[in-house]
């Protein structure tokens, strides 16, 4: 299983910095101008995924900046997260990693997301950080992004669900 | 197993599934938005939405239940749910009808369903497996 960062150091550097402050060099790349990657010149963003029919699915729970396993209903000492969008998008991105580590997938067999966002006019920020996982969009899901009204609690501002493909013999 | 719960870490019970790996050899399944109206009833029909959340919320699951049933499967297959409310839910009600089985789950405020009237909507999908 990967080395669990603590979600404190979130709370108390902010989203500049952070990731070195968390000891996670992964994500500490600054955003490339050179993101088109190797995306479709015809699709350039990508916006349709096939999968395999022999794929497995990994079907995930909406995930907010909240840790992973929290308790319902809601207790209020659990309820703290960064107001900041990006550092949010982090610690819901951090939450996914979790479980596609835990399955051995990659961000690149993402095949769908969904977000959730109270203000759609913080997409850009969030995809900013999202970049940082995805390879700075070397591999772009299909993707939907909807604003609504209320999330599940209520300092979140998004929450992301997604599917994954697996090779059914991993 | 043909729906494989993932857990991550050795944590206490949660109310849903934080993932779930769905094998290969399984159909999906995928239900439209299921509010409390009779799936007997069109859209036009008149219908008297009752006031009580939690009347609407066992009434929708009730009709998702007759589409379980008619294609043969239990909550068990049950993969994820999204709820979509005006009024916030509470998670008793879906407790007795999913029992100790724990879905992946989104649940999401919105400001209108397509039914006026209506204050849940659940939007369903399962895993059947190959006969």
């Amino acid at each position: 299983m990967q080395k669990l960062l603590n979600r404190r150091d979130f709370l108390v550097t902010g989203s500049t910095g952070l990731t070195a402050a968390a000891g996670a060099s992964l994500f500490s790349f600054p955003l490339s101008s050179n993101a088109q990657g190797n995306r479709s010149a015809s699709v350039p963003r990508g916006t349709y995924v096939r999968a395999d029919a022999d794929m497995d699915l990994l079907f995930l729970s909406g995930t907010t900046a909240l840790d992973l396993y929290h308790l319902h209903p809601h207790v209020p000492y659990e309820m703290t997260m960064p107001e900041d969008i990006r550092g949010q998008t982090h610690m819901c991105m951090r939450n996914i990693k979790e479980i596609l580590d835990d399955q051995s997938v990659t961000w690149k067999d993402v095949v769908k997301v969904n977000r959730f966002q109270t203000d759609l006019s913080e997409s850009d920020a969030i995809e900013e950080v999202m970049a940082e996982y995805f390879d700075f969009w070397d591999w772009w899901p299909a993707m939907t992004a909807m604003q609504i009204r209320n999330l599940s609690s209520a300092p979140a501002r998004l929450e992301i669900e997604l599917i994954a493909v697996i090779p059914s013999n991993a | 197993m043909p729906i494989e719960v993932v857990n991550t870490r050795n944590v206490l019970k949660t109310s849903f599934a934080a993932g779930l790996r769905i094998s290969s050899d399984m159909d999906l399944l995928f239900l439209s938005g299921v509010t409390a109206r009779p799936l007997d009833l069109t859209s036009e029909d008149p219908f008297e939405f009752p006031d009580d959340l939690d009347q609407q919320a066992r009434m929708a699951l009730d009709n998702i239940q007759e589409v379980l049933d008619e294609a043969g499967i239990t909550w068990r297959e049950v993969i994820k749910i999204v709820r979509f409310y005006t009024e916030t839910p509470a998670n008793g009600v879906r407790a007795e009808y999913l029992g100790d089985w724990n879905p992946c789950s989104t649940t999401l405020g919105v400001d209108q369903l397509p039914d006026a009237g209506a204050k849940i909507m659940y939007d369903v999908t399962a895993a059947v497996p190959r006969a």
